[in-house]
């Protein structure tokens, strides 16, 4: 445990951070839930990739609800491969135009990212590699001059120095145009499409060029990992076109890829799975005794204290709290939701009327926070949500269903992986169901 | 002129070191002991918060902004906090991220190195970019996608203000955004009665001219609901409830302009003047007399389409007499205004000297709107010079910017002109596109006079193709148009539907 942890309200109000664990931090303040919240996500992941042969490509699909740890697990993932394979991760938000993402930019970043790598390592491509790619860019680029659209400013030279470091510039110059102008990006999409076929087979051909290279220079390696982080943030309908309609693009690179899609696209009843085999969804932390039937669920012991684990993790858990219950109280309230938990536990620290938080505290902020969620769900969810409550998201009629697919996408709804057999059900998040609308419907 | 100068941003206001009020001004006002609680947890957010941390203040309206930043400046968490308020309003943007580096990277250095106060950033103005209607706005999509990258970039607490109806839309539409806040702050008005989607449309300065029609009748409905419960004429009002029902009457009239509906503007406008003159209204702030002035102008706009030229002159001189520092963009849009009326009389050289006071105010502020209209005026009075090549080239600039914006009622109005120039050139077929372009506009934004005039225009080409028969279907058209919104350019369709009638009589 942690020397410096927090013994101020203040204190723990920084160290309570939302953001997902990096780097040092995980070290600090990462807490192993695999007890308490199924890992089967996090496993197969890692099971997949060990299964690989050197070389093999792979895509894979993660998610998880929005703030449930997905990220600092995909941090842990780079970190867990980082041996045996050259990891890239890359951060879709720095690279893409999310509101209109498209399968060919994905392309795109991968050979920017490869030939990043490859120039800091001072490896070139094969010449011929190059040149292929250079005479497709030069027809990409044509085609866009003749479209009349004079402003388009794709610049026919390749860049500096020839080799791995143009193919780089090429990359780095259509993607930026794309994100550029809408009218840049109509046109080069436009060229891109019809010389999709050509792009895929360079970018291959370069991935498993650069295989080779990698392996003279690490003979154990397994090849390239690229993960695709913040994925899951796009609108709907640019998941439905990157992960439904495109998807046999985004398997079909010649590396093992993991990407995180929007949970909203894994519930759209769509068959995504013939794509890619593996449906990688992290569960929340099960801080209840399940039981089907049962409306009103008893609490897990181990759950709770492990969602007390991460506060007491980053604070002094004695000092800030009036009590342990209080702290109970509050993993209660988090439905084993980590971000909700650290969310309520900032809102304590600027609530609590004395030096530490006290159980009153902890009853105003739930009070504050449950009038969030009232005020955005629709009223025709609430029978639904009963129905949750009282049979855990089995057995619900179609239209039902199609509600539920936007009440986990809107974490009214959480979503529970039983330890024992895997089997997931779901139930509501606890400040929902302090609603007065829902006490409401529960009457009726 | 540089696109760059048009669309610069103003520089970010400075803030001045607040000296520590004296026992006496430590009076609590009734909105600040409402919302005691609410402060004290926000000072604490102040205190708190390290880096990067989200914030939003539920706030309905922006002038108690002011006071909640006056309010917090008094308490010991915060005696020491740089205020920043950045003022997004710009109903186009996209890229916040982008927005705020570009405001962080203009804020001073801090002088000493020892003293560094903490720096505490207020965004206001999002809602007009966020808006009112239709599903994903586009800057809440990107804030749902670069909240990661915000953590980075800006180094600072960011508190989001904004009214409530804008707060539900970020929680729907920027989901991933809203989860990453670590307070919300619910300030109460002050005003006893209020209705969120109304105060909302109150305030909204999302651009009238590209509002579809469905979106102009929700915003007339919330309007009226909002001057009807604040009923300036009911007995006993208190001056809080005048202001909020004149400011709902003037942007009714507005919006009702904005659609070419000049006599149900006529019957919003007139009642003001009631409220003007009751006991109850005395000009106590700044932001009173801009209501005033605001009532002015667009009364003096429309006595000027109603045919009524003496009148307006009065009102709109009034109205720059009055606004003496009250607000640039009025003055801008009083200058315009007198200048048409100049151009129409004739007056050519007071009206250039006219329209190039709004253009100079206009680019100052970097009011491209303003200035696109202004332009707009000009290439008319160009036009009528017979000078038509700077006409037209005046026209396009003033169109680049209208598309640029997003202006669709007055890209419509300028492609309308370039027609009529092009139907005098004879070139018939150029000037019906465009007037078809113009049409097709008109018909969207739901602008009525605008859809009449242009149907006035193709029937007179039509009329003069020969083709009297679809002319005098459309002089009909554009007529009972006309006279049902009591334009003055009824008359003249009249007598051009004669005109027509009369020849085909003659050739049959």
């Amino acid at each position: 445990m942690t020397s410096d942890r927090a013994t101020t309200l203040q204190a723990a109000f920084q160290v309570c951070d939302l953001g997902a664990l990096t780097g040092a931090e995980i070290d600090s303040y990462y807490v192993d839930l695999s007890t308490v919240r199924s890992a089967r996500s996090i496993t197969s992941v890692s099971k997949r990739l060990s299964f690989l042969k050197p070389g093999q490509p792979a895509a894979i699909l993660f998610t998880g609800h929005r703030g449930c740890g997905k990220s600092t697990e995909l941090q842990r993932i780079k970190r867990r491969w980082e041996l045996e394979y050259e990891v890239i991760y890359i951060k879709a938000t720095d690279e893409l135009d999310i509101n209109d993402a498209d399968y060919k930019d994905i392309y795109l970043v991968i050979v920017k990212y490869l030939t990043q790598a490859l120039q800091s390592w001072g490896l070139n491509s094969d010449p011929a590699l190059v040149s292929v790619f250079e005479d497709w860019f030069k027809d990409i680029t044509q085609e866009t001059e003749r479209t009349k659209e004079t402003s388009v400013s794709v610049e026919g030279k390749t860049g500096v120095g020839g080799g791995i470091a143009s193919v780089l510039a090429m990359s780095v110059n259509l993607l930026a145009q794309i994100k550029g102008s809408e009218k840049h990006k109509r046109l080069i999409r436009e060229s891109l499409q019809q010389g999709f076929s050509r792009l895929q087979d360079h970018t291959n051909a370069l991935l498993k060029d650069a295989f080779s290279k990698l392996q003279t220079k690490k003979p154990n390696t397994k090849g390239f990992l690229f993960i695709f982080d913040n994925l899951d943030r796009v609108p709907p309908q640019v998941g439905e076109h990157l992960f439904l309609r495109y998807a046999n693009q985004l398997a079909e690179l010649h590396c093992a890829v993991i990407y995180t899609v929007p949970i909203s696209v894994i519930y759209s009843g769509n068959n995504y799975a013939n794509v890619f085999d593996k449906l990688n969804v992290m569960p929340m932390v099960n801080i209840y005794q399940f039981e089907r039937g049962q409306p009103e669920l008893g609490y897990s012991t181990d759950g709770l204290n492990a969602m007390a684990a991460l506060v007491d993790r980053r604070v002094d858990s004695d000092r800030i709290f009036e009590s342990r219950d209080v702290l109970l109280e509050l993993a209660q309230l988090s439905g084993g939701h980590v971000r909700q938990l650290m969310q309520l536990l900032r809102a304590a620290c600027l609530t609590a009327e004395g030096n530490r938080i006290s159980s009153a505290d902890i009853t105003l902020v739930a009070a504050d926070e449950q009038n969030h969620f009232e005020r955005f769900i629709p009223s025709d969810h609430y029978p639904v949500l009963v129905e949750i409550y009282q049979n855990k998201g089995v057995l619900l009629e179609p239209a039902a269903q199609a509600m539920m697919q936007s009440m986990l996408f809107n974490i009214t709804v959480l979503e529970y992986s039983q330890l024992d057999n895997q089997q997931a059900w779901k139930y509501i998040n606890p400040l929902v169901r302090r609603t007065n609308a829902f006490q409401e419907a529960l009457r009726a | 002129m540089p696109f760059k100068k048009l669309f610069g941003r103003s520089q970010p206001p400075e803030s001045s070191p607040t000296p520590p009020p004296s026992l006496a001004e430590q009076v609590i006002s009734p909105w600040e002991a409402q919302n005691e609680g609410t402060i004290a947890r926000l000072a604490r957010f102040i205190d708190f918060a390290k880096g990067f941390t989200l914030g939003f203040v539920e706030i309905s309206f922006p002038e108690d902004l002011d006071d909640l930043l006056k309010v917090l400046k008094k308490r010991p968490e915060c005696r020491l906090v740089d205020f920043q308020v950045f003022d997004f309003s710009d109903p186009n943007l996209t890229y916040l991220q982008d927005a705020l580096k570009q405001r962080i990277d203009q804020l001073p250095q801090s002088i000493s190195a020892l003293m560094t106060p903490k720096r505490v950033i207020l965004v206001k103005g999002l809602e007009n970019s966020i808006g009112l209607f239709g599903d994903y706005p586009p800057v809440l999509q990107d804030l749902n996608f670069v909240r990661d990258a915000l953590a980075d970039s800006v180094p600072y607490p960011v508190l989001f203000c904004l009214p409530s109806y804008a707060i539900n839309r970020v929680i729907k539409f920027a989901p991933d955004f809203w989860s990453w806040k670590s307070g919300v702050f619910r300030l109460l008005a002050s005003h006893d009665s209020q209705d969120e989607a109304s105060i909302y449309a109150l305030h909204a300065q999302k651009m009238l001219g590209n509002a579809s029609q469905l979106e102009k009748q929700e915003r007339i409905r919330l309007l009226e609901k909002l001057a009807q419960e604040f009923d300036p004429l009911a007995a006993n009002r208190s001056k809080a409830d005048l202001r909020i029902a004149a400011q709902a009457l003037v942007e009714l009239g507005i919006v009702h302009i904005s659609s070419g509906e000049f006599l149900k503007a006529q019957a919003v406008l007139e009642p003001i003047a009631q409220i003007f003159e009751k006991p109850g209204w005395q000009l106590e702030a700044k932001s009173d007399l801009a209501i005033y002035i605001k009532y002015l102008i667009w009364r003096g706009h429309l006595d000027v389409v109603l045919g009524n030229t003496a009148k307006a002159e009065q009102r709109l001189g009034t109205a720059l007499a009055l606004n003496n520092d009250v607000s640039p963009i009025l003055k801008a849009t009083s200058y315009c205004y007198l200048g048409s009326i100049k151009a129409q009389q004739d007056q050519i050289e007071e009206a250039i000297w006219l329209f190039q006071q709004s253009l100079k105010i206009e680019e100052r502020i970097g009011d491209a709107q303003g200035q696109a209209a202004t332009l707009h005026e000009i290439a008319k009075i160009k036009a009528l010079q017979n000078n038509i090549e700077e006409a037209i080239a005046l026209f396009n600039q003033s169109l680049n910017i209208k598309e640029y914006i997003g202006d669709a009622l007055g890209k419509a109005a300028t492609l309308h002109e370039i027609a009529r120039i092009k139907a005098q050139q004879n070139n018939v077929e150029e000037a019906i596109l465009l007037f078809h372009q113009s049409l097709e506009i008109f018909e969207r934004i739901g602008n009525a006079h605008g859809k009449a005039v242009t149907l006035n225009e193709i029937a007179k080409i039509k009329g003069q193709q020969g083709n009297a028969k679809e002319a005098i279907t459309l002089f009909h058209l554009a007529l009972e148009i006309l006279q049902r919104i009591g334009s003055q350019d009824a008359a003249t369709s009249q007598a051009w539907l004669e005109q027509v009638q009369q020849t085909a009589t003659l050739s049959d």
